[in-house]
């Protein structure tokens, strides 16, 4: 081997050249990102304001039951006897029979407060996000029951299942500080 | 009491203007009735993808480890075990870097699109240990190869020339993705990730399904997702062209006794060959045809596409891949022993354990230690 062959000193060095080239761009594209990259994580989460509440949650969420839940925010409620989210729109009776409620899987528990005034409490072991019972209040109440994604619950998918489908294009990734889009704060 | 709420409900809903909600206004209690907190929980730990990504980072340096110096297989699977529990079923598959294309792609193009400097690690890391170490990120990181890796049975041999074509189908796959994501914002890769589905315990049933049936496959062509369909697959094996070190199958002297050949459920061992060089006028046509299937592709991208720029680009990219194919048909290298296959080699490690000289290598290593 006193003698290099010229052609295998062409392939090396080719070699070198593409090893040289594809590292820089690599680091062409870092630098690129980094330029514009966030410190902070990004979650999926619902705007309230944006939510039709067309349901849609209840079935596209890659699991089931879906990680978005209704969330009740006491403090804009009204605690109405007639609660549109906790009954339908024409009841037949008002009471808590579980043919006469809104919701599917009997997830909303009302409570006597005081004269004429219901408390209503989401167990969200139970609901399936079907999204009724908010749609029932933003139509005709105060808008208090809302949806919202459950940060312990959601996995977080690269692609959101239910972003896809959302008809209110109420998804959007916010930072990881913020992780839900609270419907109270933000009408004050 | 109930016609009145009704009638209070249509008589507030027909006001016009502002903003519809807050119809009714909060109770004045009388019995000292105290409001309930709303209770939103907050996710599991705020910094978890930091330590995704440091776990990565580490499971790759140990992976290069195992892999270039302890040459351990039995390592290599256990670290693919660790894979498929920790990245796979703990953290539910996301976010992994085959998906992570997609966000960089959006980002690139989209200044505004948020990107956190945790997805750009995991885009990156495997990149650059592929660079250097080969796909050591396919061995024994990625919890998609190591659930595969499982599944492995009985291989069935896959012609060279099948091989490397449906090879080709990783770089369609990752224009297409490109492609929609540019065009729709839509993660196709995500959508159809064959095994997230297992990871998660739950998932459409064609989805599973479509697992299901991968894994099926992978019973005698092992790995198909990865050597067939895995677009990322496709960016590491570009790199791995160009490791600076890669699978040595035999520490020492090979004496091409084909053992490794045989072991290798990849195909990703070349067979040594005598040099094939094609005649100069044979291999000019082999350039020439490929260039016009690249024309071909193109024009038909302007056929198809009109003016629309990211779908020629699609085009031109298919009509590169093959092109590219081709024209390594015309060039060939001369090979007087078994060697990895740098692109093809998912960094198994099965090799080693089949080599005579790697055995005797352990054996005598064993005795010395």
């Amino acid at each position: 081997m006193s003698k290099p062959d010229p052609a295998e000193g062409r392939r090396s060095f080719l070699e070198k050249m593409t090893k040289g080239v594809s590292f820089f761009a690599l680091g062409g594209v870092t630098g690129k990102l980094l330029s514009n990259a966030l410190r902070e994580e990004m979650v999926w989460q619902i705007d309230p304001l944006k939510c039709i509440q067309c349901g849609n949650c209840a079935t596209a969420c890659v699991l089931t039951p879906s990680a978005s839940k209704c969330y009740h925010d006491f403090s804009m409620c009204g605690y109405c006897r007639v609660c549109t989210g906790f009954f339908p729109t024409d009841p037949t009776t008002l009471d808590e029979g579980a043919e006469n409620q809104l919701c599917p899987v009997g997830a909303i528990q009302r409570k006597f407060v005081e004269e004429p005034y219901y408390e209503y409490e989401i167990d969200r072991t139970l609901c399936i996000g079907c999204a009724r019972c908010a749609k029932g209040c933003t139509s005709y109440g105060n808008g208090s029951l809302y949806m919202q994604i459950d940060r312990t619950l959601c996995v977080n998918c690269n692609q959101c299942a239910i972003a896809l489908v959302c008809e209110g294009k109420a998804f959007s990734r916010v930072p990881v500080e913020q992780q839900y889009v609270l419907k109270g704060s933000r009408m004050s | 009491m109930k016609g009145f709420g009704v009638a209070c409900c249509l008589l507030l809903a027909a006001i016009p203007g502002g903003y519809a909600e807050r119809r009714f206004p909060p109770p004045d209690f009388e019995t000292g009735y105290t409001q309930p907190p709303v209770v939103f929980q907050e996710v599991r730990t705020p910094v978890s993808q930091y330590v995704d990504l440091t776990l990565l980072v580490v499971c790759l340096a140990i992976g290069t480890w195992l892999l270039h110096y302890r040459r351990s297989r039995r390592g290599i699977f256990l670290l693919g075990l660790f894979a498929v529990l920790y990245f796979g079923f703990y953290k539910n598959g996301c976010i992994c870097p085959i998906g992570s294309i997609q966000n960089v792609t959006l980002a690139l193009l989209d200044p505004h699109y948020p990107i956190s400097l945790a997805v750009i690690g995991i885009f990156i890391a495997p990149l650059l240990f592929s660079l250097f170490y080969g796909r050591v990120f396919c061995g024994g990181v990625c919890p998609l190869g190591a659930i595969q890796d499982l599944f492995l049975f009985r291989t069935l041999r896959v012609p060279r020339w099948l091989e490397g074509s449906l090879g080709l189908c990783r770089y369609f796959y990752l224009g297409i993705a490109i492609y929609t994501v540019a065009e729709y914002s839509r993660f196709v890769i995500c959508e159809y990730d064959p095994f997230v589905g297992f990871f998660r315990m739950s998932g459409l049933p064609w989805k599973l399904g479509l697992g299901a049936a991968l894994l099926g496959i992978g019973l005698f062509i092992p790995r198909p997702y990865c050597r067939y369909l895995c677009p990322y697959g496709g960016l590491l094996s570009l790199l791995a062209r160009r490791s600076s070190t890669w699978v040595r199958i035999t520490p020492t002297d090979c004496t091409n006794c084909t053992l490794c050949d045989a072991a290798c459920p990849y195909e990703a061992i070349l067979r040594p060959e005598e040099p094939i060089r094609p005649e100069g006028s044979w291999r000019f046509k082999i350039i020439l045809a490929s260039l016009g299937v690249m024309a071909l592709f193109i024009a038909s991208g302007f056929y198809l596409f009109g003016t629309a720029l990211s779908g020629i680009l699609l085009s031109t990219w298919f009509g590169v891949v093959i092109a590219s194919k081709m024209m390594t048909q015309a060039f060939s290298n001369r090979r007087n022993h078994f060697e990895t296959d740098h692109a093809a080699c998912l960094s198994c490690g099965r090799c080693y354990e089949y080599c005579p000289y790697g055995k005797t290598m352990q054996e005598i290593d064993a005795h010395a230690g």
